[in-house]
């Protein structure tokens, strides 16, 4: 998940704007009034639980995330000369397509390891917990642009004060329980309220537009995700299953150059050629790391010659991906 | 160096003060009279525009006066192939030539990235910044086949006796070294660099420095101090004497190195952490008696003037000076030693607080020598065990090899080096 903590405040400083401005007059005379009851500690949490227990739309996007600035924008202002009518958008639509399918495996491979953990078998859970996620990383800026499921599903435990605190929920709690502390034991309640909130989500994705320019900057993002986050191994530390995080990043952007790649092509080869070229030598490095099945190897495994190659080969990437926005001209 | 933990401030001596504290308004009329007997890098290092020459034998920031703020960046280099390396040094030249002319950023399709960060606003002036690039011995192993073009004296930096070297502070394939009148001018070259070098590179260690440059236009007078409170900085070799830097500074064509050094210097950097709450506790007879200087005046213990040179073959049993005092030990003073002195960089760090509470500062510290034995190290030999170690420990660095300046306009850093495989 990238840039949580700033999107928890940014959501709690919105969430304050919105119900406080409208009735709450900040003249000096009632201004500490205000100030005291806003800032205590247990209003404070509140809030907080308010903003994704009980969400007042469960839809709500962060201000951070996808789609939060003008989404909804014509494109066709700025849109390369070069681009087809229509193929834009018929790459839209092959996107909306792909991440509902990937909201679909997501609720599959979830529910198969939410299954294992409520049966109590840490061993099954274990093993399937690496790929039960992999449907959320592949669409990961659509998915964590509604903040209140990015708070609950994939959240990290650094986000909290402690480990045991009953806010810190969704698929770390569950690794944290399975491979920090080798059990599922009082997990049951966590393991249904993911169910609960994948659930949750595919009705705002199924619902959702995705915009053109939403879609490109997705590519990118995916792989910011990798090289700020990912990259540290920081995700996935009590699994140790980073790799598979990493790689289905890799794919959901490879999927959205895919979708563009005949527009890519047209108005800027090179670019597209450099690009195929990164993502091959970013592949080819997650390969060296893989083991038959698609599973991967423990992250600890990475060496730190391979980790700074890594590091490189995703700056390069990120370098060339952040220029798709002014190809197609979104 | 007959000085203190590092020397005479590289360059600001006479000659470069004059021309800049008095003349930079009437450098034009000098000029017009003909008096312009400067070269050319003297006299730009104080110019108006403060824009420093990338072109040269010799590359900039080494003996050009010394400036506000330092930002030194170790990199580990990625490049897949020995073309993937040439590519980086031509990127690099680019680049470095570009920001110390200072410019104006290209404007693109506001769809796209900018074309530089923008920190210093649309149109940047040079700001005197240089950035000045060595290589390190790990650039010599065999990934691009440069092992037999390895300088002879460039190995990993070794831990000496008093050293603890924290790895993540340590040594590097590649070092830049930024300096420029403001921290912003640095930041804003290394972001441009580390953007246009992205594959090519990785980010090892950085370290940030900073100072109150010399205005004391004496040669052997500073108003430099370091955080232990001392001046610092009295005795560099005078930067601006050619002849003096050729003897002791750049490799020389007759020397026994690889003929692409040629015009290159060794690049010591020690960051060297000061106990400075510790210091502060100690009276002031015994910090005056490990430094061998007094502080307030700077003058050698016994001596009036800080410029006075401090004769121990009159004080054999160091009843004036500690036969151990850092300036002692450092410098001797013997027409043996003259051939050891190293041309000094010295900035302040300052980055918080360490696990025991204490004032995490102390000193990013850098050493330009023809020959790094006979230069840093038998220094450092000398300084093993002084009294000073109780207040100070050197905790990372590395030792690089600057490389030979850029003459030709196609020309590129390291040209000599790659091409001479």
């Amino acid at each position: 998940m990238m840039k949580t903590k700033t999107k928890i405040w940014i959501g709690i400083g919105a969430y304050l704007l919105a119900s406080a401005s409208p009735m709450v007059k900040l003249s000096s005379t009632d201004r500490a009034g205000v100030d005291r009851s806003q800032s205590s500690p247990s209003l404070s949490i509140n809030l907080i639980s308010q903003t994704y227990a009980q969400p007042p739309d469960p839809c709500r996007k962060g201000l951070g995330g996808e789609g939060g600035e003008g989404s909804s924008e014509s494109p066709a202002a700025s849109l390369n000369p070069l681009i087809k009518p229509g193929e834009l958008e018929t790459a839209v639509i092959g996107y909306q397509t792909y991440v509902l399918h990937e909201v679909d495996r997501l609720l599959a491979d979830a529910k198969v390891f939410t299954d294992l953990v409520i049966a109590g078998d840490v061993k099954q859970a274990k093993s399937v917990y690496g790929s039960s996620r992999l449907g959320w990383e592949r669409i990961e800026p659509i998915a964590e642009a509604f903040e209140a499921f990015d708070n609950s599903i994939d959240v990290r435990v650094d986000e909290f004060k402690d480990e045991n605190d009953p806010k810190f929920t969704g698929f770390h709690r569950l690794e944290m329980g399975l491979f920090k502390h080798n059990t599922t034991q009082g997990y049951e309640p966590f393991a249904k309220k993911l169910m609960a909130d994948l659930n949750a989500l595919k009705a705002c994705v199924a619902s959702l537009e995705i915009a053109p320019k939403d879609m490109v900057r997705g590519a990118s993002e995916l792989i910011e995700e990798v090289a700020q986050g990912k990259i540290t191994g920081e995700e996935e530390r009590y699994s140790r299953t980073d790799f598979w995080s990493f790689k289905a990043n890799v794919e959901g952007s490879e999927k959205i150059v895919e979708l563009i790649r005949p527009m890519v092509l047209r108005i800027n080869p090179e670019l597209l050629r450099q690009i195929d070229n990164d993502f091959a030598v970013v592949n080819q490095m997650l390969k060296k790391y893989s083991l038959p099945g698609g599973k991967f190897m423990s992250y600890d495994q990475l060496t730190p010659r391979d980790k700074q190659q890594l590091q490189a080969d995703l700056a390069r990437l990120a370098e060339n991906l952040s220029k798709l926005r002014g190809v197609i001209g979104v | 160096m007959s000085g203190n933990l590092f020397g005479k401030r590289a360059g600001w001596n006479r000659r470069s003060f004059l021309l800049g504290a008095s003349a930079i308004a009437t450098m034009g009329a000098i000029q017009q009279l003909g008096l312009s007997c400067w070269d050319d890098r003297a006299s730009a290092a104080t110019s108006v525009s403060g824009q420093i020459p990338f072109w040269g034998v010799h590359q900039a920031g080494i003996v050009t006066p010394d400036v506000a703020a330092a930002l030194v960046v170790a990199l580990d280099v990625t490049a897949r192939s020995t073309a993937e390396l040439q590519q980086l040094f031509h990127i690099l030249t680019q680049r470095i030539e570009y920001l110390m002319s200072g410019g104006i950023l290209q404007p693109l399709d506001p769809k796209y990235p900018p074309s530089g960060s923008g920190i210093l606003g649309n149109e940047f002036v040079a700001d005197n910044l240089t950035v000045t690039v060595a290589v390190g011995a790990s650039l010599f192993d065999d990934r691009y086949g440069l092992a037999s073009l390895k300088p002879r004296c460039l190995t990993e930096m070794p831990n000496f006796a008093h050293d603890r070297l924290d790895p993540s502070l340590c040594h590097g394939d590649l070092l830049l070294q930024l300096c420029a009148n403001h921290n912003e001018t640095n930041i804003h070259a290394l972001r441009d660099i580390v953007k246009q070098l992205a594959g090519l590179v990785v980010l090892r260690w950085q370290m940030t420095g900073f100072q109150q440059p010399d205005t004391d236009s004496h040669p052997h007078r500073t108003t430099v101090r370091n955080l232990l409170g001392f001046k610092d900085g009295t005795a560099n070799p005078d930067s601006q004497d050619e002849r003096l830097m050729n003897q002791l500074i750049w490799v020389q064509r007759n020397s026994n190195e690889p003929a692409w050094t040629i015009g290159g210097t060794y690049q010591v950097v020690r960051i060297i952490r000061m106990f400075v709450e510790f210091w502060d506790r100690t009276p002031l007879e015994e910090q005056e008696e490990i430094i061998g200087r007094a502080r307030v005046t700077g003058a050698p213990l016994g001596y009036q003037h800080e410029e006075d040179i401090p004769d121990y073959a009159k004080d054999p049993n160091g009843r004036k000076i500690a036969l151990d005092a850092h300036i002692r030990l450092a410098n001797p003073r013997t027409p043996q030693t003259e051939a050891n002195r190293i041309l000094r960089k010295g900035f302040h760090y300052s980055r918080g607080i360490d696990k025991a509470g204490q004032l995490d500062m102390g000193l990013l510290f850098m050493a330009f020598q023809q020959n790094l034995q006979r230069g840093f190290e038998t220094v450092q030999n000398r300084l093993n065990g002084e009294p000073l170690e109780e207040y100070i420990k050197p905790i990372g660095g590395g030792y690089f090899f600057t490389l030979p300046g850029v003459v030709k306009k196609d020309g590129y850093l390291g040209e000599s080096l790659l091409e001479a495989q």
